[in-house]
């Protein structure tokens, strides 16, 4: 996964960022945080399944998020349904 | 082609200078290995087989940070980059060979300590699991 395609994720869920060595992605509901994941600054390429894995999604939703077809409401359903959230 | 040699003392033998793309008069070179000298050996060139399944992390580099029980590190090979990767703590670093990669882990988790017990009052199940384990595995000093 390209920088530019995880700073696209971050935008579309709405993550709070933290800078450091790494990016530090974090996603909060109502509140809570729910998940984090980070890039590196300048690699070419982030590890795409450790990211997913991160978020809580599997490849193929990951692919789906970054292409845009998975949206917001979309990833807390996925949450919601892993148990990740609680209403 | 440079081959090998796991045992004795015996040489290995690497090409001639000009094989590598470096001219034309060059020698052949003998080096002699020690009997204890291990090397993997990956005649097919793929230098993954030679990491290691897992190792063990005992420190990280920041020196707020104690490890007091050792963290289990996955190593793997993917799209040309080594991945060090921490499962119970749902934490991965990344980097060129498999120094960068645990340096880079070590920092991950550094970092993922910090913004963790910055929420802590305030995180979902997914991460309170991941911030009970990081109390049990790190202690600040």
């Amino acid at each position: 996964m390209t920088d530019r395609e995880f700073d696209r994720l971050v935008t579309k869920f709405g993550m709070a960022t933290r800078p450091g060595r790494h990016l530090r992605a974090e996603f909060f509901y109502q509140g809570r945080k729910i998940r984090s994941t980070h890039r590196s600054h300048g690699k070419k390429d982030n590890p795409f399944f450790q990211i997913a894995k991160q978020l809580s999604l599997n490849a193929e939703q990951l692919r789906e998020a970054v292409s845009c077809t998975l949206s917001l409401e979309d990833y807390i359903v996925i949450l919601r349904d892993k148990g990740l959230i609680n209403d | 082609m440079v081959t090998l040699v796991r045992e004795g003392l015996e040489q290995f033998t690497k090409p001639a200078v000009a094989e590598i793309g470096r001219g034309t008069a060059a020698r052949p070179v003998s080096v002699a290995l020690p009997k204890e000298v291990h090397r993997p050996i990956c005649p097919d060139g793929d230098w993954a087989k030679a990491l290691p399944a897992t190792v063990m992390l005992g420190f990280l580099r920041d020196g707020r940070l104690r490890v007091r029980a050792a963290i289990e590190v996955a190593i793997l090979a993917a799209d040309g980059q080594i991945i060090a990767e921490a499962e119970e703590l749902n934490e991965f670093g990344s980097g060129d060979n498999l120094t960068e990669a645990i340096i880079d882990l070590q920092h991950a988790i550094a970092e993922l300590y910090f913004s963790l017990e910055e929420d802590k009052d305030r995180l979902g199940p997914g991460l309170e699991k991941v911030w009970a384990v990081l109390q049990g595995k790190i202690e600040k000093r």
